[in-house]
């Protein structure tokens, strides 16, 4: 389907109601054909490029010694041609020049500030009402509501967070997929949410500060795997929350504990009593 | 000035531009015109080479005018002698200063220009429909020439008429007799875009938002109102709307076509004129929007 361009039907409906329009540009060539059909007078000033002559010549129907002309037109010489009427054949013009007197910024604001046209204009002007002014003429002031409001609220987010945070302190040391599945992020079964949104509750949390991802190669297939540790901020916003936890065991690195975690779960599986730093390993 | 009438001069003239014309034949290249041919309201040049003035008639003004020339060629100045001769004949225009400014330079020959700046004098409600005309018909306008300008697609362009529509509808609950701004229809996007939308949803208002969040940020407080500047009464003077600040094409000519729309929806709430001429609409870089792309 072809359709026309909005602002071409515009401009054709408006000559019937007695809006005139001037087009100006560089070239003749880049404008669209519709276009140049649509004008009665078209005037070509002195052209530059190959294409450009091309259509100039095409358009007002130069001969030969016409065309040649186009080459060496002065700046403010042009040739101009109706589409019919009393003279439809080109002619060469020479345009007065028009002296413009130079005027700033400055000048603008003081001739402005006197025009009386401008000032009652500018009276029509609505200004857009914020809470301020709302709350100033007596409005109500309504907070603009999504359409759906619940996704995004802040105690969602915190609902969310107090989720990630709770699975995260009852398994310290599995990797953040299996994390985030404990917690009923991932996956859309049983109510649980998207897995977008798992790496949202993520990236929010590490943006806060409770949490702290680590990737750490344990030179098995599978590459980098990615782990969560809880933070100090992650800890009081547990105790904030009223969460039983319990810290996990071990000094040094996150990296460090990990391995002991590792470790300790080879030889407790195997059926070995356990200790790491002098307590005793649960499995 | 004027034409040198010189019977020397004149043949420098032709010898100067017509080299392949014998001499004798003054002018050979373009057909004599009588001056009677060339007669009419505005003037628009001289015809080289005799010292008639070049005249179009108002009523062929009508069926609008293309101006084209290389930069340096005198396109401006032709512009402006148009102005003149329009002010002089009390025909109300509307011009766009979009690369340099220009229109301005012109108060001196025509005291009575409005040289309107965005955010200073110029304030616009995009969403504001004209006088007379519905706004579900400017509803579509509106979203016909934003989705024009910034090249959205149909489906996009039907979301964005969708979310105007309902922007409209809670205006008229709330706040009857106030018309939604572009910084309304900025957060109204962003708000769905919060919501639980569907995942085809959140494309178009991403779309969306990509064009109209920049228009929002570079003309925030021309487009901070909900009642612009009253365009039709604008149609009553010669104005100069200085763009020259904005430096993103596209936003300039957002702007243009709007009112370019504008103006067709208001003109037609009226009376036909059948050729007779009212205002003057000048339409600088036109090939931006009327082009066919390639520039």
């Amino acid at each position: 389907m072809i359709t026309e361009s909005f602002i071409i039907t515009c401009i054709r409906r408006l000559r019937e109601y007695g809006e005139g329009i001037v087009f100006a540009d560089q070239c003749l060539s880049s404008l669209r054909e519709v276009v140049k059909s649509n004008v009665y007078t078209t005037l070509c000033l002195s052209q530059s490029g190959y294409k450009d002559i091309k259509e100039v010549i095409r358009i007002m129907g130069l001969n030969p010694e016409q065309a040649e002309i186009i080459l060496r037109m002065k700046t403010g010489e042009g040739i101009i041609r109706k589409a019919g009427g009393r003279f439809s054949y080109p002619q060469l013009i020479r345009i007065p020049f028009v002296r413009p007197k130079n005027l700033s910024n400055r000048e603008i604001d003081k001739l402005n500030e006197k025009n009386e046209v401008i000032q009652h204009l500018l009276k029509r002007v609505k200004p857009r009402e914020t809470a301020i002014e709302q709350i100033e003429s007596g409005l109500k002031v309504k907070k603009p509501q999504a359409k759906t409001n619940e996704k995004d609220s802040t105690s969602n987010v915190k609902k969310d967070l107090k989720k990630l945070l709770e699975a995260l302190a009852k398994n310290s040391f599995e990797v953040s997929t299996k994390i985030m599945k404990l917690a009923g992020f991932s996956g859309r079964k049983n109510g649980s949410i998207s897995g977008s949104k798992s790496v949202r509750i993520k990236k929010i949390a590490i943006e806060r500060g409770y949490i702290k991802e680590h990737k750490i190669s344990l030179g098995v297939r599978g590459g980098m795997r990615k782990y969560m540790e809880i933070t100090d901020t992650g800890y009081s916003l547990l105790d904030e929350l009223c969460v039983d936890y319990e810290r996990p065991r071990g000094k040094g690195s996150f990296e460090h504990r990990l391995y002991e975690h590792i470790v300790a779960n080879f030889y407790a599986h195997k059926g070995y009593r356990v200790r790491i730093e002098a307590c005793e390993y649960v499995e | 000035m004027r034409e040198n009438s010189s019977l020397r001069e004149r043949e420098l003239y032709q010898y100067k531009y017509l080299p392949s014309v014998l001499q004798g034949y003054r002018n050979q290249a373009f057909i004599e015109a009588s001056p009677r041919q060339v007669d009419g309201d505005i003037g628009i040049g001289y015809v080289k080479n005799t010292g008639t003035v070049f005249r179009l008639y108002l009523k062929e003004l009508v069926q609008h005018v293309c101006i084209v020339g290389r930069s340096g060629a005198g396109k401006t100045n032709t512009i402006r002698l148009l102005q003149i001769e329009l002010h002089r004949l009390g025909i109300p225009f509307m011009a766009f200063d979009l690369a340099k400014l220009g229109t301005r330079y012109l108060k001196e020959y025509m005291p009575d220009l409005l040289i309107l700046r965005p955010g200073i004098e110029f304030f616009l409600n995009a969403l504001q429909n004209p006088m007379g005309v519905s706004r579900t018909e400017w509803r579509m306008s509106f979203c016909e020439v934003t989705s024009e300008i910034f090249d959205i697609r149909t489906a996009s362009k039907l979301y964005l008429n969708d979310v105007v529509q309902s922007l409209y509808d809670r205006f008229q609950e709330e706040k009857p007799g106030s018309c939604p701004t572009m910084h309304d229809l900025n957060d109204e996007l962003i708000n769905r875009r919060k919501g639980r939308v569907p995942r085809n949803e959140i494309g178009y208002i991403n779309v969306i938002l990509n064009k109209v969040n920049p228009v929002c940020d570079v003309l925030y407080n021309c487009l901070n109102v909900h009642d612009g500047i009253p365009i039709e009464e604008l149609l009553a003077h010669p104005v100069s709307v200085e763009l020259v600040g904005i430096k993103s094409s596209e936003i300039q000519m957002w702007i243009m076509s709007l009112i370019l729309a504008w103006i067709t929806s208001y003109r037609e709430t009226q009376e036909m004129q059948f050729g007779k001429l009212r205002h003057v609409f000048f339409f600088d870089e036109a090939a931006k929007v009327l082009g066919k792309g390639e520039s």
